[in-house]
C-alpha cells in the first residue's frame, strides 16, 4: 500500500506543478504587461516599461515562471495592485468564510444525498424514486443563480422567514452564529450539491445491489434491509469518496455564484469583484488555489479509498 | 427410496422416519407477473428429497433449474412469484410463508451455495466476518464466539490455516478457496437442507473434483439433505441418489440416478446424454446432437416444450402438454412417446445408443464416418509439420520498472514449449486455467509475440517475417474464439463479419465475396437469410457457427480454436464439435483446439498435449494419453472428469490432484507439478524432468512416470 | 463403427418401437437453421439503439421537448414577427396582454419574440461548444488510448491538470478579454470543455482494444486504419453521441451563468441565460413575466437534454456494448 500512496503522491505533485504552470501561463497571456494594467491607459509607454522592468515582467517567460514558483514556495501568491494588498492577505481575510460555508453545505448535502440515493436505488422505480429523480433533475437543470433567486422569492419575499442577503459579518463562523441570515446561501449550495451527488449515489448503489453477495446475504437469512445496511451501503459509498474529490471545482463554481447572489463576502465575491476590475493576480491566484485544493482533495480521496477498500492495496 | 408420502404421514412427521422427506415440492408453478398477464417460469414442478439424500437437478440454461432452487429459498427475483403448488420443508409450508419467518429459516435450516463469482462474497468485508454472520444472526453467538465457529467451519471445509484466513479479504483467495468459504458460510448453522447451485461451474476440473468430494463428505457428516443444481450430467451421475431433469421450466424426467442413466425414458434426457462426448466414446462416430436451441426462460408454448427439437415428436406433442406421470414414483417422466423401456441388463453402453439416435435426429448432422480424420495409428510422421514450436516462451512483466537495476518480476505464462503439428491433424491442448494454453494459442496465430523461441509456419519463422509478409500469411492462420458475443462486432451483420477477412486479404470481387459468404453459411448450416442478421439476433450456438465460418473464410491452413464450446449449452456443444470435425474433413484444415475440458479434446483431437504451468508435460495420440497416461498430472486430470455414468462414477478413486495451481510468477523448481504430485520425491525439486519417450508418439516429462518409458 | 445416414443397427432396442421415429425427415431443418424469430422490436446496430431509445418514456418526452424548442425558436419568428432591434422605452415592463402575449422587458422588447431569439443563441452556443469539445476530446482521447505507454500517461496527466482548475473560473478569466459573440463564447466554452469527452473516449478505446472482435481483425491481417475506422469508431460512437447531449446541456447552463456574471452576449443580442439574469434583477418589482417564461424554456431544454442523454446511454449500453 505504501508504494501505491507514494506513487499517487508523486503524480499529485506533478499535477500541482502543472496547475501552477497553467495558471502562470494564463496570467502571462492575458496580462502580458502588468504595467499597463496597473498604471492605466494614460500612463506613458516609458513609465509602463520602467514598471515592468522594475518588477521583472520583461524577463524571459521561463525565468518569470521560475521566480513565480519560488514565490509560491514562500506562500507569496502575488500582489493586487487594484486593492493594494498582497493576495495572501486578501485570501486570509475571506478564505475562512468561504471554507466554512462550503464545508458546512457539503457535509449537510452528503448527509442528505447518500441516504437519499441509496433509498432510491433500493426502492427503484417507486413513486419516491421518480419524485426525487424529477426534483434532482430540475435542480440540476437550473442555473445556480436562478435557484438562489427562487429561494429568495419563496423564503424571503413571500414567506419572510429568511433574509435575502447573507450576513455581512467578518467572522468566518457566521454560519453558526447567525444561522437565520445564512440559511438561504447554505440551502442553495446544499440543493445544488444534493442534485449532483444523489444521482451518482443512486447509480452506485444500483451497481452494488445487483452484485451476487446481495443474494448470498439474503440466503444467509438477512432481511433486505440488513443486507443493505451491513453490506451494500459501505460498498456503495466507495465511488462517492473519489467523486467528492473530483467535484470540488464544481462545488466551488457553484459557491462563486451563490456568494454573488447573496452578497456573501467570501472568496467568491472577491473573485467576482476582481473580474469586474480585471485584477488578474487575484483571479489567477484563486484559480491556482482551487486547482491545488482539488489535487489535494483527489489525493486525499485516493488515500481514504485505500483504507476503505481492501482491493486497492493490490494495485 | 422416497415414495410419495401420504399427507397424513407428513403431518405426523418424525425425524427418524426416513420415509418422511425433508423437502417435498408438489405441482410448483411460478411466473413473471406483467400487469395482468403471467409469463410462466416454472410449471408443475414435483420433487422429493429425504434426509441425507442428494437430489440432482440437471438442465441447460433457461431450464428453470436455478429458479427451482431460488423458489425453495424464497428468493425468486423481483416480479417472479409462486403461482401455485406447494413447497413443504419438514412439514412447514414455504410457498406462502411470511417473509420474517423465511428469514429465520434461511441460513439456519436451509442454506444455499451459489456459483463462484468475484462478487459472490462482499469484497470489502473479511472472510471471518462473512462466515460468522449467520452464526451471529441465527445462533445468537457473540462476535468472538461466532468467529471461532467460523474458524471451525473453515477448517472443516479444508481451508488451510483457517485462523489466519479470518482476516483475509475475498480477492486474496483463489476461486477454489472462495468456494470453500461459501460452503463454510452455508454450513455454519448446520442446515438440514443445502441447495448448491452450480457450485463448481467456474472451477477447474481438479478443483471441481475436490469440492464435490467435500460436499459429499459434509453431507454424510452433517446428515443433511442436498439439492445439487448443475448442467453437468457427469456431476449428477457421481454425486446424487436421485435426479430431476428440467427442460423449459418443468421436470421432464425424475428417477433414481442409476435408473435414470440406464433406463432413460424421456427423449430429452436420452439426447442430452448422447450429446456429451465421453472419454470412452467411439471417436469414429459423430456425437448425437439436438437441433435448435433450448427455449428461453418464460418462453412458453402449447404442448411439450421439447417437441420442436424432439425426434420422437408426434402431432399430439404439439397440442397437449404431457404431465409428469407420478403413477410410478420410482421413475416418472413427462412424455407422450417415451423411449422404449429396456431391462437394465440389456442396456448397452450409452455410446452405442447414441449412434442410433444420431441418424434419426437430423439429416445434416448425422453419423457420417469420421474415420478419415482419425488415422488408426498415427502414421503421417513423414508429412512435414505445418506448425512447429521451438522452445517457445512468453513472460509478462508485472508492472513497469520504476527503479533502474531492480529486477522486474514476470509472469511465466509459457516456459519453453516445443511441438509439431502436421497437416490435417487436430492437436488438442488441455490444462487448467492459468497453464498458458491460451497464450500459446495466441502466439501460434501471431497475436502475441514470443519472448523467446519461435513459431514456424511451414518452416518459416513468423517473428522474422516482414510486416507485409506476416499480414499476407495470416490468411493461413486463423483464430476461433470462445466468447461468440465478444468475437463478433455488434455493429456488423453476419455477412459483413464473414466478408471482412476476404476484404482484408483482397480476395475476389464484391460479388465473389457475397457468393463466398453464402457458401460459408451453407457450410455451417445456417440459412442464407442469416446474412443480414446482427450477432445479438442469433443464439449462442449460431454465433459460434458464424465464428467458425469466419475462421474458415480464407481457407486457412491452421485454425486455432480457443475453448470453442465452453460457453455453450451441453446440447449445442456437440453441434459445434461435429461441425468442426466435418469442415476439417472437407478442407483438410489443421486444428489446434485449446480446452480445459478433456472430454472435448479427447473427442476432437488426434493428438493431445497436456500443459501444466507453462510447460508441456505430456503429448501423444489421444489413445496413448488417455488409455495409458504417463504423467501423474494427466492421470489426475482424467480421474477428475465427472463421467455421465453412475456405475463408472461410483467406482472412481478419490481426487488425485490435491491443492491448487501455484503462482506462475514463482513456479516451483525442478518439476513444476511436484507441489501437487502424490509421487513427488526430492529429485523432482532439483532436476527439471526432460520429455521422455513412451513408445509411438507418446512423450512425458516425469521422473517417476506411471508407465515404463522406452529405453 | 460406421453408421449410414438412415440405417439402424439391428441390435438396438429401437427396432421394437411401436411407432418408430420417421426414417427420413426431408422437411426437417438442419440443426441450426431455426433462426430465432426476428424480433421486430429489437433490430441490430443503430436501428436497435433507436428502438431501445423509443422504449424510454422520459427519453421520448425529452426528444419531443427539444424538437418543440427548436421549432419554437427557429420557425416561431417566421409566424410571430416582432421588432427585436429598436428600443421602445415607452412600452417597457408592460405586463402580458394586448399586443404582447408575454409582456415587454426593460427595453420595451416583446418578451415572447425575445425568448425565440434568445433560444436561438442558447441552442447554437450549446451545440457549437459541445461539438468543438467533442471533436477535440475525441481526437485527444483516441490518440492517447491508441498510443498507450508514455504518451498516454503524459496526455492524461495534462487532462488531470486542466481538470483540477475550475472550468468556470478559466472561462470567466478568458472571457474578460473577449468580446462576447455566439462564436467566441462557443469557442471559449468548447476549448475548455473537451476534458470529459477525452477521458471517456480514451477509456472506451482501451476497453475496445481488448475486445475479441478487434483482436480478430489483427488476426485476419487487417490494418490499424481498418481497426480504427471500421470497428473502434462505430463502437465508440455511441458513447460519444451520448456525451454530446450532456455537453450541450452543460454549455447552455455555463453561458447562462456567464450572462449572470456579466459576460454574456452583448446587447442587442441575447440568450436565455442573459434574459433570465436580466429578469431576475427585477425580482423585487414583481415583473414575473420577465423571469418564469424564459426560466421554463431554459430549464425545460436542459432537462430534456439530460433525459435524452440518459435514455440514449441506456440504449447504447444495451444495444452496442452488451456482452
Amino acid at each position: 500500500m505504501g508504494s501505491y500512496v507514494l506513487k499517487r503522491l508523486g503524480t499529485s505533485l506533478v499535477v500541482i506543478l502543472g496547475v501552477t504552470f497553467v495558471s502562470f501561463a494564463l496570467l502571462h497571456i492575458i496580462s502580458p504587461s502588468p504595467g499597463r494594467t496597473v498604471l492605466g491607459l494614460e500612463a506613458s509607454p516609458e513609465a509602463v516599461a520602467a514598471f515592468n522592468t522594475e518588477n521583472g515582467y520583461d524577463r524571459p517567460f521561463l525565468l518569470q515562471y521560475g521566480s513565480y514558483l519560488w514565490k509560491l514556495l514562500h506562500f507569496d501568491l502575488g500582489y493586487s495592485y487594484k486593492l493594494n494588498q498582497s493576495v495572501v492577505d486578501l485570501f486570509g481575510q475571506n478564505a475562512g468564510r468561504t471554507a466554512v460555508l462550503v464545508s458546512v453545505s457539503l457535509i449537510i448535502a452528503l448527509f442528505i444525498a447518500v441516504p437519499l440515493g441509496i433509498a432510491q436505488a433500493v426502492k427503484r422505480n417507486s413513486i419516491m424514486d421518480y419524485t426525487v429523480t424529477t426534483v434532482a433533475f430540475t435542480t440540476y437543470a437550473m442555473p445556480s443563480f436562478f435557484l438562489g433567486m427562487v429561494l429568495i422569492e419563496v423564503f424571503s419575499l413571500r414567506l419572510g422567514i429568511f433574509p435575502a442577503q447573507a450576513s455581512q459579518s467578518t467572522s468566518p463562523w457566521v454560519v453558526f452564529t447567525d444561522p437565520v441570515s445564512m440559511a438561504l446561501p447554505v440551502l442553495s449550495l446544499v440543493a445544488i450539491t444534493v442534485a449532483l451527488y444523489s444521482r451518482y449515489q443512486r447509480s452506485a448503489a444500483l451497481d452494488e445491489l445487483v452484485a451476487d453477495y446481495v443474494r448470498v446475504g439474503r440466503a444467509k437469512g438477512l432481511t433486505m434491509n440488513q443486507v443493505v445496511r451491513r453490506h451494500v451501503v459501505r460498498n456503495a459509498l466507495l465511488p462517492l469518496i473519489s467523486l467528492i474529490g473530483m467535484t470540488l471545482p464544481l462545488v466551488l463554481a457553484g459557491n462563486l455564484v451563490i456568494e454573488q447572489v447573496f452578497n456573501y463576502p467570501g472568496l467568491g465575491l472577491l473573485f467576482y469583484k476582481s473580474l469586474e476590475s480585471q485584477d488578474y493576480p487575484v483571479l489567477l491566484a484563486y484559480a491556482l488555489v482551487t486547482g491545488v485544493l482539488t489535487v489535494i482533495g483527489n489525493f486525499a480521496a485516493d488515500v481514504a479509498l485505500t483504507f476503505a477498500d481492501p482491493r486497492i492495496k493490490l494495485r | 427410496m422416497p415414495p410419495t408420502t401420504p399427507p397424513a404421514v407428513a403431518v405426523a412427521r418424525t425425524r427418524e422416519n426416513t420415509v418422511d422427506p425433508v423437502l417435498e415440492v408438489t405441482s410448483l408453478s411460478a411466473g413473471l407477473v406483467k400487469g395482468s398477464t403471467v409469463q410462466p417460469i416454472l410449471t408443475d414442478v414435483n420433487l422429493q428429497l429425504g434426509a441425507g439424500q442428494t437430489l440432482g437437478i440437471v438442465g441447460e440454461s433457461g431450464s428453470g433449474k436455478s429458479m427451482t432452487g431460488l423458489a425453495v429459498m424464497g428468493l425468486l427475483p423481483k416480479g417472479v412469484t409462486v403461482t401455485g403448488g406447494s413447497i413443504r420443508f419438514r412439514g412447514t409450508e414455504l410457498a406462502d410463508l411470511a417473509e420474517a419467518d423465511y428469514c429465520r429459516l434461511r441460513g439456519k435450516d436451509i442454506a444455499m451455495v451459489f456459483q463462484d463469482s468475484l462478487t459472490a462474497l462482499n469484497p470489502t468485508r473479511t472472510i471471518g466476518r462473512q462466515v460468522a454472520e449467520p452464526a451471529e444472526l441465527h445462533l445468537g453467538l457473540g462476535r468472538a464466539a461466532a468467529l471461532s465457529r467460523a474458524t471451525e467451519l473453515l477448517g472443516l471445509v479444508g481451508v488451510p490455516r483457517p485462523a489466519e484466513r479470518l482476516a483475509a479479504y475475498p480477492h486474496e483467495l483463489s476461486g477454489g478457496l472462495r468456494q470453500r468459504v461459501m460452503i463454510a458460510m452455508a454450513l455454519v448453522c448446520e442446515p438440514s437442507l443445502l441447495i448448491a447451485d452450480e457450485p463448481t461451474t467456474a472451477l477447474d476440473v481438479t478443483i471441481q473434483a475436490q469440492i464435490l468430494e467435500l460436499l459429499d463428505d459434509l453431507r454424510g457428516q452433517l446428515g443433511m439433505a442436498m439439492m445439487l443444481i448443475t448442467h453437468d450430467m457427469g456431476v449428477v451421475a457421481g454425486h446424487t441418489e436421485r435426479v430431476g431433469v428440467m427442460y423449459g421450466g418443468s421436470i421432464v424426467e425424475t428417477a433414481d440416478t442409476a435408473r435414470l442413466f440406464q433406463r432413460t425414458r424421456h427423449p430429452y434426457t436420452a439426447a442430452l446424454l448422447g450429446s456429451i462426448p465421453r472419454l470412452d466414446s467411439d471417436r469414429s462416430v459423430e456425437l448425437d446432437s439436438i437441433p435448435g436451441a433450448p427455449p428461453e426462460l418464460g418462453d412458453h408454448r402449447v404442448g411439450c416444450s421439447f417437441a420442436d427439437r424432439c425426434t420422437r415428436a408426434q402431432p399430439r406433442c404439439r397440442e397437449q402438454t404431457p404431465e409428469l406421470d407420478l403413477a410410478d414414483p420410482e421413475h416418472a417422466f413427462a412424455c407422450w412417446n417415451p423411449e422404449p423401456e429396456t431391462a437394465p441388463a440389456a442396456a448397452g453402453p450409452v455410446p452405442i445408443e447414441l449412434s442410433v439416435r444420431t441418424d434419426a435426429s437430423a439429416p445434416l448432422v448425422s453419423s457420417v464416418p469420421a474415420a478419415s480424420s482419425v488415422p488408426a495409428a498415427w502414421s503421417v510422421t513423414s508429412s512435414p509439420p505445418v506448425i512447429e514450436l521451438r522452445e517457445l516462451r512468453k513472460e509478462y512483466p508485472l508492472g513497469r520498472r520504476l527503479l533502474p537495476g531492480r529486477e522486474v518480476r514476470t509472469v511465466k505464462a509459457v516456459s519453453g514449449v516445443s511441438l509439431q503439428v502436421r497437416a490435417g491433424e487436430t492437436f488438442g491442448l488441455v490444462g487448467e486455467s492459468g497453464c498458458g494454453k491460451s497464450t500459446l494459442g495466441r502466439m501460434v496465430v501471431a497475436l502475441e509475440d514470443a519472448s523467446a523461441g519461435a513459431v514456424l509456419l511451414e518452416g518459416s519463422d513468423l517473428s522474422r517475417m516482414s510486416r507485409t509478409e506476416l499480414r499476407r500469411r495470416r490468411r493461413d492462420l486463423q483464430l476461433m474464439f470462445q466468447d461468440s458475443f465478444d468475437s463478433l462486432d455488434p455493429h456488423l451483420t453476419v455477412s459483413e463479419s464473414l466478408a471482412e477477412p476476404l476484404e482484408i486479404q483482397r480476395q475476389g470481387s464484391a460479388a465473389d465475396r457475397t457468393e463466398r459468404v453464402g457458401q460459408l453459411l451453407d457450410e455451417i448450416g445456417l440459412p442464407r437469410s442469416a446474412a443480414s442478421r446482427y450477432p445479438h439476433e442469433l443464439s449462442g450456438g449460431q454465433r459460434q457457427r458464424v465464428g467458425l465460418a469466419r475462421a474458415l473464410a480464407l481457407n486457412p491452413k491452421v485454425i486455432v480454436a480457443d475453448e470453442p464450446v465452453s460457453a455453450l449449452d451441453v446440447s449445442i456443444r456437440s453441434q459445434i464439435l461435429n461441425l468442426m470435425r466435418r469442415t476439417q474433413r472437407e478442407h483438410g484444415t489443421t486444428y489446434i483446439v485449446i480446452s480445459h475440458d478433456l472430454t472435448v479434446v479427447r473427442y476432437i483431437a488426434d493428438r493431445i498435449g497436456v500443459m501444466y504451468l507453462g510447460v508441456l508435460v505430456e503429448t501423444g495420440t489421444s489413445d496413448e494419453v488417455y488409455d495409458t497416461p504417463a504423467h501423474p498430472y494427466t492421470a489426475g486430470l482424467i480421474a477428475a472428469i465427472p463421467v455421465p455414468d453412475p456405475r463408472v462414477a461410483r467406482e472412481k478413486e478419490r481426487a488425485l490432484v490435491r491443492g491448487e495451481l501455484p503462482s506462475p510468477v514463482d513456479p516451483p523448481s525442478g518439476c513444476r507439478f511436484r507441489t501437487r504430485c502424490p509421487l513427488a520425491q526430492d529429485r523432482c525439486a532439483e532436476v527439471e524432468p526432460p520429455l521422455r519417450e513412451f513408445g509411438g508418439t507418446h512423450q512425458a516429462a516425469c521422473h517417476f512416470p506411471l508407465i515404463d518409458p522406452v529405453a | 463403427m460406421i453408421v449410414e445416414d438412415n440405417a439402424m443397427p439391428a441390435s438396438t432396442p429401437e427396432n421394437s418401437l411401436p411407432e418408430p421415429a420417421p426414417a427420413t425427415r426431408p422437411e426437417a431443418p438442419p440443426a441450426a437453421a431455426l433462426l430465432p424469430k426476428p424480433d421486430p422490436r429489437s433490430p441490430g446496430g443503430w436501428r436497435g439503439v433507436a428502438h431501445s431509445f423509443a422504449e424510454s418514456k422520459l427519453g421520448l418526452i425529452g426528444a419531443a421537448i427539444l424538437l418543440l424548442a427548436v421549432g419554437f425558436c427557429y420557425l416561431g419568428p417566421l409566424f410571430y414577427r416582432t421588432d427585436q432591434l429598436s428600443v421602445d422605452v415607452l412600452n417597457s415592463f408592460l405586463p402580458p396582454g394586448g399586443g404582447y402575449p408575454l409582456g415587454t422587458d426593460d427595453q420595451g422588447f416583446d418578451v415572447l419574440g425575445r425568448i425565440m431569439l434568445g433560444g436561438q443563441a442558447s441552442l447554437e452556443i450549446g451545440l457549437l461548444a459541445a461539438l468543438i469539445a467533442t471533436v477535440i476530446g475525441t481526437l485527444y482521447g483516441a490518440i492517447a488510448g491508441l498510443a498507450g505507454g508514455v504518451l498516454d500517461s503524459v496526455m492524461m496527466r495534462i487532462v488531470d491538470i486542466l481538470m483540477s482548475v475550475p472550468f468556470l473560473f478559466i472561462v470567466l478569466i478568458v472571457a474578460t478579454r473577449f468580446s462576447s459573440t455566439v462564436l467566441s463564447l462557443s469557442l471559449v466554452l468548447g476549448l475548455f470543455a473537451w476534458l470529459m469527452p477525452a477521458r471517456l473516449v480514451r477509456g472506451e478505446v482501451l476497453v475496445l482494444r481488448t475486445r475479441e472482435f478487434v483482436i480478430a481483425v489483427k488476426g485476419m491481417g487487417g490494418s490499424r486504419w481498418r481497426t480504427i475506422s471500421r470497428h473502434l469508431v462505430p463502437n465508440a460512437l455511441g458513447v460519444i453521441v451520448v456525451n454530446v447531449t450532456f455537453q450541450v446541456a452543460d454549455a447552455i447552463l455555463a453561458v447562462a451563468t456567464l450572462g449572470f456574471l456579466g459576460f454574456g452576449l452583448y446587447f442587442p443580442q441575447t440568450d436565455w441565460g442573459g434574459q433570465l439574469s436580466g429578469g431576475v434583477s427585477h425580482l423585487l418589482d414583481g415583473y414575473w413575466w420577465l423571469i418564469y417564461p424564459v426560466a421554463i424554456c431554459l430549464i425545460g431544454v436542459v432537462m430534456a437534454l439530460n433525459f435524452v442523454g440518459d435514455a440514449l446511454r441506456d440504449a447504447v449500453d444495451v444495444r452496442l456494448r452488451r456482452r
